[in-house]
């Protein structure tokens, strides 16, 4: 799900620059201690989780996790995200230094909205887990595919096609995702609730 | 109760570092178990037979990549010179009428690029099965140093913090 250099116009690039940084503004400003180390942690997790690839047909797929991420760290997934990206271009060259801030942008807004959505009816006692983060894994990638192939569309009509089959190929990605993100909230319920309040 | 509470989370913050340093050291134990890890990425391999360049496209893993649009480009004007597609094995070719230095892209549709140059120096021949796109396979130490990089520029916020704290 990382866009190389080269794909995108400059408009987009400088929007995804722009965005991503006033949410890592944001969420330095909210950044206390406690939650340092757990950002730490999640971003070293979204740094490995791109190499943990699912083959599926002639494709293969790797695991995002940013539902997963977002419900733990809120605004500051940026951070986490966004350092982790950083590094993945850096040292592995997936994406790209100048598609950088659309990558963030891709990955850590739909993070904020599972965050914003979804963090609430964690913390209520009545709700079932499991939906609930399956739904926040499955839509985090929903809305990344979407914001992927809307990137892609901004560099011509030539992409259109592509943009298209992009989202409906991540579709067994959102499911595996949504599963995960399930399990791993269902698993932070039972042995350390307070880390989803 | 109050004060027994506070000090029962000031002590889970005391130990919180140990934790962290315990799951990273485990994280990396196990990353070094194996010595080198894929990646999902998108590898082009080109190579000259006689007046063709023939070339694959692959994942990481080996998977071809098909219907992948690859352009040939001139390598000083950036100007198209042919565009074709994969086959279901990801191969493709392009005939060459001379041998100006050119790069040749390929694209799968899903935001992965990756490109292959040839600068026109030397025998052809010795620049076969190049690979200046992504390697497609991942170091370990490279993870490690990622890992060490995040520990690194966290522990610089958290100083800062601390320091501003202070004064």
């Amino acid at each position: 799900m990382h866009i190389s250099e080269g794909v995108l116009p400059p408009a987009t690039l400088v929007t995804g620059y722009a965005a991503s940084a006033l949410g890592i503004g944001i969420g330095l400003s909210k950044l206390t201690d406690r939650q340092l180390v757990r950002t730490a942690m999640l971003s070293s997790a979204f740094f490995i989780a791109s190499f943990i690839h699912i083959p599926i047909g002639p494709s293969n797929l790797h695991l995002v996790l940013n539902g997963f991420i977002g419900l733990l760290t809120g605004w500051n997934c940026f951070i986490a995200i966004g350092i982790a990206l950083l590094l993945q271009a850096l040292l592995f060259q997936f994406g790209g230094v100048t598609t950088l801030g659309v990558n963030i942008l891709i990955m850590a807004l739909p993070a904020l909205f599972s965050h914003l959505i979804f963090s609430p009816l964690l913390a209520r006692n009545n709700v079932p887990i499991f939906p609930v983060g399956f739904l926040a894994g499955f839509s985090s990638v929903f809305f990344s595919a979407l914001l992927l192939s809307l990137s892609l569309a901004t560099a011509g009509n030539a992409f259109l096609p592509a943009a298209k089959l992009i989202f409906f190929s991540n579709v067994p990605l959102m499911l595996i995702d949504g599963l995960v993100t399930a399990i791993a909230i269902q698993f932070i319920r039972n042995i350390k609730p307070e880390l989803l309040t | 109760m109050m004060k027994k509470n506070i000090n029962r989370s000031e002590t889970a913050m005391l130990h919180t570092p140990k934790k962290i340093l315990v799951s990273w050291l485990m994280l990396v134990t196990l990353l070094f178990s194996s010595t080198v890890v894929q990646a999902h990425n998108m590898i082009l391999d080109c190579w000259f037979e006689n007046s063709l360049l023939l070339g694959k496209v692959m994942y990481s893993p080996g998977n071809p990549v098909r219907n992948c649009t690859v352009k040939r480009y001139n390598l000083k004007t950036d100007s198209l010179l042919a565009t074709t597609t994969t086959s279901d094995e990801g191969a493709f070719s392009f005939h060459l009428e001379n041998r100006t230095p050119f790069t040749v892209v390929a694209l799968d549709g899903h935001g992965h690029r990756t490109s292959w140059s040839w600068t026109g120096t030397g025998a052809p021949e010795e620049k076969a099965h190049e690979h200046p796109g992504h390697s497609g396979r991942i170091s370990s130490g490279k993870i490690a140093a990622g890992f060490a990089i995040i520990i690194f520029l966290f522990g610089i916020v958290r100083f800062l913090r601390k320091h501003y704290h202070e004064s």
